[in-house]
Formats: structure tokens, sequence, C-alpha cells
């Protein structure tokens, strides 16, 4: 698959202006290097806040195993902090059953996360937050783009996380820019590794060019190795803030 | 049978269900919206409904807010409450005390796309049939017993009003139907499970 950048602009927005253009994105997810599931990420602009989509979907001979998908949606707004949540929920489907239903309500305000009751959440959980903008796991690398974007000479960026099971902290330093190879095409890309999570390390490439989005996230979980690579991206700037 | 709307919008379902009220045997006793400029309270007092708002911004939490709704909904002692497009969740408690007699409509084929923005979540998850669900309420979001779907297909060049508005069409005359199946009892929830003219559904 050919690494295709398309922009579509609209000449009469500044979008300078823009903390985030709408713009959807794709990429392959492998694991231990064999290619399991698409994943498309779309992120709207809705008034004053950002909605963001992430559809994956097993692909190639893993669609023949299983019949899987996960579906996850996030709330968000923008604030002098970077990204600060309001919604997030993520679904995981098998063979179109609801295996795992997770939503939850933040309310940074008041440093709350509260759960939603869905099939698979059956009792209300409300999680204490630490003062300051809480993320999921959605809009987390989306919160990363902003600050790299906006301070790019801070080296450590620190966040919270709250995935609909838990609150965690999440720290991310930056290690420069680093010439890295999608789909036989050279980019430059700034490196990021999270730090303080050795059992579950994850790093990612950030592309300037393009806000900053994420356009390589590798993570080892329990053994395996994850990757997730860009395959396509289109920006379009459309409505201002 | 006496029922309830509830509402936080601009009430088009609500405008259905009005339109339709005296051929589905529904005697619209008020309408209720949590938010004071929902246009929906508009069409009910054009058709002489009473209403009521009841901001949930002036409730300290989620339970106080039920609570007070729950009060004025048993003003009227309804049979039947409707949610028609009221943007709430609601606590296990008050969705518990009228198990079987709340309806709610969904916009979309749960259980995809519970929660907001359905229409642009079907899109951008490249579904190609969308289209609305009517369910009894539990606490679960969007999660209680279905009752009917009405699907469509999602065109190729579908932006999520496009499809919100061929949506809406499907809503407007499946909710009508749903309830006066209610109305005449033939619609029930029993043990969780949905049955309508005793059968399961």
């Amino acid at each position: 698959m050919k690494l295709h950048f398309s922009f579509m602009l609209l000449t009469f927005v500044n979008t300078a202006a823009l903390a985030f253009s709408p713009h959807t994105a794709s990429y392959q997810l492998a694991i231990n290097g064999v290619t399991v599931a698409e994943e498309i990420r779309t992120l709207h602009q809705l008034d004053d806040n950002f909605f963001y989509t992430a559809n994956a979907k097993t692909t190639g001979l893993a669609a023949l195993v299983k019949d899987y998908s996960i579906a996850a949606s996030s709330t968000f707004s923008i604030n002098t902090n970077g990204v600060n949540g309001i919604n997030y929920q993520i679904m995981e489907l098998e063979d179109e059953q609801v295996r795992e239903n997770n939503a939850i309500d933040i309310y940074p305000d008041n440093g709350r996360v509260i759960s939603i009751l869905t099939k698979t959440q059956p009792k209300v959980k409300t999680w204490e937050a630490k003062a300051g903008n809480i993320v999921d796991p959605l809009n987390l690398f989306l919160a990363i783009a902003l600050d790299l974007k906006n301070t790019p000479k801070k080296t450590v960026f620190q966040y919270q996380v709250a995935n609909g099971t838990s609150i965690e902290q999440q720290d991310f330093q930056t290690l420069g820019a680093h010439a890295i190879s999608i789909q036989g095409k050279s980019h430059e890309a700034v490196k990021v590794k999270r730090i303080d999570h050795q059992d579950n390390p994850l790093e990612a490439y950030f592309l300037p060019d393009y806000q900053y989005l994420p356009i390589l996230i590798k993570q080892t979980r329990h053994g395996r190795k994850y990757t997730y690579e860009i395959t396509s991206i289109k920006m379009e700037a459309d409505k201002k803030l | 049978m006496k029922g309830v709307v509830l509402i936080s919008g601009s009430g088009s379902n609500l405008q259905s269900i009005i339109d339709n009220a005296n051929d589905i045997n529904l005697d619209i006793e008020a309408v209720i919206s949590n938010k004071e400029a929902a246009y929906g309270l508009e069409r009910a007092k054009k058709a002489n409904i009473t209403t009521h708002t009841l901001d949930h911004k002036q409730f300290s939490s989620r339970e106080a807010f039920d609570q007070n709704l729950s009060q004025l909904i048993d003003q009227y002692n309804p049979g039947v409450i409707i949610l028609a497009g009221f943007m709430r969740i609601l606590t296990e408690e008050f969705t518990q005390k009228y198990t079987g007699k709340m309806l709610n409509i969904h916009p979309s084929l749960l259980p995809k796309f519970q929660g907001l923005n359905t229409h642009q979540r079907a899109i951008d998850a490249k579904e190609t049939e969308h289209g609305v669900t009517i369910h009894f309420v539990t606490a679960e979001l969007d999660g209680g017993p279905i009752i009917a779907q009405s699907q469509i297909k999602v065109l190729e060049d579908d932006s999520a009003e496009s499809l919100a508005k061929r949506v809406l069409i499907e809503e407007h005359k499946l909710f009508p139907k749903v309830i006066h199946w209610f109305t005449q009892n033939q619609l029930k929830l029993n043990d969780n499970k949905v049955t309508l003219d005793g059968k399961l559904m």
C-alpha cells in the first residue's frame, strides 16, 4: 500500500488559528510483524469541542479467524493546558456481539471521572483525579501532538489518562527528530517515549508537517509487539474554533 | 393511554407523536424539557399540551434531578413515558421505577453507536446500513431491550446531515407505531424480554 497524503485546504480559513484541523487518518495494526487490523481515526470539530472516532476491524487472515472490531469515540475540548476530556466510549464487538463496552464522563474541573452504565459495566464507578486536564486513550496522542506543536522545547509531558477501568498517570519524553521509513518512504518525525512504564513500553513518532499527528506507534504488551503504522492521512480545514 | 413526553431539543419526534396521538390512542398529558430553549416546548404549547422545564443545571446531582423529574412525571400518573430526544443519562433508581413503561428512540442500529453523534460515527465506521432503534429504557446507556429497528442504506456521498435527515424520516414512522403497540397493551416487557401480542420479539 502506498502512503498517500492529500490536503484539502479552504483558502479563506486561517489554519494557524486552529488547534487541529479535522482529518481522517488510516492505520495498519500489526502484531509481531503480521498485519491483523486496519483502523481509521477521524477528527471532527463540533461547535467548541472536538469529536474523535476510531474504528478498527480485523483484516486479512486475522479476519478469517475472528470477526472482531473496536469502535471508540472521544469528545474533548482544548484549553490553555491542552486537550481536556469530556466523554469517552470504547466498544469491542466479536461476531457483532458486544464483548466490552466502557463509557465514561470526564469532569476535569471537579477532578472526577464517572462511568456510565453499560451491559459490561453494570455499576457506576467514580475515579478521583488530580487537578488539571484529563485525557483518554484515544485523544492521548492528539494531546501529545498538540503539546509538541505548542511547546516544542518542552521535553517531558504528563497526562492523566482515564480509560473506563482506571485513571493513571502517563509521562512521555521527547527524544528529538528521527528519520523513519513508512511504506518505503522516509519521514522526519519527532520521537516520543513513554517513561515509567517499563512493563509496557511505548514509543511514538509524530510528523511536524502534519500537525504532529502520530505516524508510527510501537508498543510491547505481554511479550507481543504491537505496531500502528499510518497508511494515509487526509486533512481538511473547515470550521474555526 | 396517558403519556408524558420528555425532550431536550427541537422535538421533531414529539411533533410526529402529537400529529399521530389520536390514531395511536395516546393522550399526551405533559411535555417536560430539561432545556428552557427547547423548541419542542413551543410545539407542545401550539397543541395545547402542558409544558414544564426542569433545568438539570439547577440540581447538584443526577439523583436530585431525577428525583424532581420523577415527582413531576408522577403528577400525571402516565401509563407510558416517552423519551423523544431527551439527552440525559438517567439514574438506575429512576429507570427501575419506570421499568417496562418508558420508551426511548435512539438514532442508530443499537448496539452500535450508543451515545451522541451517531450519524457521523456510522459514516466514520464505513457502515453500509444505519437507522433507528426504539427500546425500553434501562439504566444502561442506550442498552435496554430492543423493540424495533428501521434501517436505511448509507450512501457513498452521505454527510452526517444528509444521513440524519433520512434516519429522521424513519424515526417519525417507527416511533408512533411502537407507541401504538404499547397503548394497545400489545407490547410488554417481562423479565427483560420484549413481547408483542404475547410473542417474543
